[in-house]
């Protein structure tokens, strides 16, 4: 599909970010609290 | 549109710079959450345990009653409102300990050490059930026929209960169990 | 040609027996919901602590049908019905062997009546996975054999009709992204659904007393081949739903067909060993074997669900964009049809199982991080923001397209079906958060009363508390937009317009 400049989904690209970012940021938030049970294996 | 047939050729449309831009981001991510998952074996101390057994539940639960009776340090007493009792065994740091799981009970209450590393055997005699440490939320599998091998360290002292999660009958929800560490 | 009507809207030429088929599918479906959301209006009840409605016995049954009623009966007849809708309407083809399509809405409407009475009787207390060696009546696992194999033969309808409209020649060059989308949930859920049926199987011989009962860790496996991978139907079918939705409300096309395509053949690919991430804390299986499949192979299916996630907003954000909404990063998005139910359905149906259920979904199936989230609250949580707020809140937005092109007749009550969407999806979401935020703190999942029944006491976090209660009141007002469509629905039926 051709686009004008104007035509690029700028917003979409700017809101999956936003939730990459959460996602990210969650991901990380369990491995810590993983880290500080029992140890386990 | 998304509902109207494409003519043939749109194998070749290239794609625009967000979509590569976003592609490429979201590929990288994925490899990295895949990577994590072998590198916690070496640098994280938390690893479901790789070292099972099939065993029959007869057998298992011959092994648990000898555990019991040979680390048995006392009993509950009469516990809440159902005054079930419970025994009480205090294993030995580095030893096997068993943890038998059955309708709707976990036997025996275990009194460990922190900072002690043991073996923990997880199994069950009826039908499946989940041990969930509590409030540590650390959950794992009771699977009849198969002796689970944990090697655990209780990093912190405190009065924890076993929770059952995984549905296994009527009173399920009742199904509560002890663990003390000292 | 009078097996044929030519729709007013569209201009797509409509085959009656196929009208038929996704009519009679998507009312069965309706109702599944209607009474799947009444069962579901008690559970919330009991989990909300302060409430605690149901005692354990009919908790445990009613939540077992619960399940059942929706995960199985209301999401995979929706299905049947959009697997008719997107071959043989979308392709102006007619449906290939239509008594094929009857056979599998008997079978799957028997299947689940025999389900559904046993489980109200008390023949099956066991959850809607039933593990091994916990017993069911055998009328059980045969119902559930009957309604897979039904669910097959809705699939092989539609590939057969894809056929017979490239043979006849009803479309030129290749099949729309939707079908496409709705054939790669069709692959997956012919291979889902006979892990069903094999695994159902012995456990009908052994419940009936004729073998002896297989291995607990065994069944687990097979049968998340099924539990699980029948969900990547819902996912691979809502994505489809998404783009359908797209084109339909705000006319987008696809920014790339090449990509689209690809992430849907992505699902296939590897979607189906995503399953294996339920036995993460299991004995029996390798960490190597574990964090393999759990990352359904270096996690491609997640990728996919990532290039959705872009490509989706992105289509119509583009439509938009062409209409002349070009100011600032977002004016396209504030001029959006809010007021449409099939847009406002698409969009938080797209947030609620995006940063809700698909972020959880993967943190939840490391294979590490499964230890702090294996069957406590967290599992619901998670699968009712994807299956709930993200599959079923856009099959209700393509109901509302389905209502005035299939069966013909203005939706009724359009103030409320203009806010049923937020009704629904804004609730659901709150729920699942909060259902999760329950869970990591060690609430267990499918427990009548978290606090035991008379023997060790237990204590929870005070976060616990308020977070069951905001889980109950959302989960209540959920059940009300949940109602609301299935009033819209049905008024729909009995006293909508018809367009003629």
């Amino acid at each position: 599909m051709d686009l004008k400049p104007e035509e690029h989904p700028k917003g979409s690209f700017i809101l999956v970010l936003i939730f990459f970012a959460i996602f990210m940021g969650m991901y990380l938030l369990n491995w810590k609290q993983l880290s500080e049970i029992w140890h386990v294996g | 549109m998304s509902i109207t047939p494409v003519p043939y050729g749109w194998w070749k449309t290239p794609m625009h710079a967000e979509e590569k831009w976003w592609v490429s981001i979201a590929l990288v991510w994925c490899i990295a959450i895949t990577i994590a998952m072998p590198a916690w074996h070496f640098v994280g101390k938390q690893n479901s345990s790789q070292e099972y057994y099939t065993i029959s539940v007869e057998d298992f639960n011959t092994l648990t009653e000898d555990f019991i009776e040979k680390y048995k340090s006392g009993t509950t007493g009469p516990v809440g409102d159902n005054q079930d009792e419970w025994d009480i065994v205090t294993p030995p740091p580095g030893s096997d300990i068993f943890l038998r799981s059955m309708q709707w009970r976990w036997d025996p209450v275990l009194k460990l050490k922190a900072g002690e590393t043991y073996r923990l055997h997880l199994s069950s005699i009826d039908v499946l059930h989940g041990l969930s440490i509590h409030p540590l939320n650390m959950n794992f599998e009771a699977v009849p026929g198969w002796d689970y091998v944990l090697t655990i360290t209780p990093t912190k002292a405190g009065d924890y209960r076993i929770i059952c999660n995984e549905f296994c009958g009527a009173d399920h929800h009742g199904m509560i169990g002890q663990i003390i560490v000292e | 040609m009078s097996e044929f009507r030519t729709c007013s809207i569209t201009g797509l030429k409509v085959h009656l027996p196929a009208e038929k088929l996704i009519k009679i599918n998507a009312v069965t479906a309706i109702v599944f919901l209607l009474v799947g959301g009444i069962l579901g209006l008690l559970m919330v009840l009991t989990r909300w602590q302060a409430v605690h409605l149901l005692p354990a016995e009919l908790f445990y049954r009613l939540l077992t049908l619960h399940g059942i009623a929706m995960l199985v009966a209301w999401i995979i007849f929706w299905e049947m019905a959009a697997l008719y809708l997107t071959s043989a309407v979308l392709l102006n083809s007619r449906l290939a062997v239509p008594w094929v399509g009857w056979l599998q809405y008997l079978l799957m409407l028997v299947g689940g009546g025999i389900v559904t009475v046993i489980v109200l009787i008390g023949g099956a207390d066991v959850m809607f996975t039933s593990y091994v060696p916990l017993k069911a009546h055998p009328l059980y696992y045969l119902g559930v054999i009957l309604f897979a194999v039904g669910a097959i033969l809705g699939c092989v309808v539609f590939f057969a009709t894809v056929v017979v409209a490239k043979t006849e020649g009803t479309y030129t060059g290749s099949l729309p992204l939707v079908t496409y989308g709705a054939a790669c949930a069709a692959i997956i859920a012919i291979i889902t659904l006979s892990h069903g049926a094999i695994v159902f199987i012995p456990t009908l011989l052994w419940s009936a007393g004729l073998i002896p009962p297989m291995d607990a860790e065994v069944y687990r496996l097979i049968f998340w081949g099924f539990g699980h991978s029948s969900q990547q139907i819902n996912v691979c079918t809502m994505v489809a739903v998404w783009y359908m939705l797209g084109s339909l409300t705000v006319g987008s096309s696809p920014l790339n067909e090449k990509v689209c395509r690809t992430a849907f053949v992505l699902y296939v690919l590897f979607i189906c060993i995503a399953s294996e991430h339920h036995i993460l804390v299991d004995p029996g299986f390798s960490a190597a074997h574990k964090s393999w499949n759990t990352s359904y192979f270096m996690h491609l299916a997640v990728l996919a669900s990532m290039i959705h996630a872009f490509s989706v907003p992105a289509a119509t954000e583009v439509a938009l964009r062409k209409k002349g909404y070009t100011r600032g990063t977002f004016e396209w998005l504030k001029k959006a049809p809010w007021g449409n139910p099939g847009w406002s359905s698409l969009f938080l149906s797209l947030v609620g199982f995006g940063f809700l259920g698909g972020t959880t979904g993967v943190i939840y199936g490391t294979e590490q991080l499964n230890i702090l989230s294996h069957n406590n609250l967290r599992i619901p949580g998670h699968f009712h923001a994807t299956v709930v707020a993200g599959t079923t809140l856009a099959f209700m937005g393509g109901t509302y397209y389905v209502l005035p092109l299939i069966f013909q007749r203005e939706v009724a009550f359009p103030g409320l079906a203009k806010i049923q969407p937020y009704l629904f999806g804004i609730p659901i979401m709150l729920f699942s958060t909060f259902m999760m935020v329950a869970g990591g703190f060690g609430v267990a999942r499918r427990s009548a009363d978290m606090y035991g029944s008379g023997g060790f006491s237990v204590e929870y976090s005070p976060i616990v508390d308020i977070s069951l209660s905001i889980m109950g009141l959302s989960g209540v007002v959920a059940c009300l937009g949940g109602a609301a469509f299935c009033v819209i629905a049905v008024a729909t039926l009995l006293i909508g317009k018809k367009i003629s």
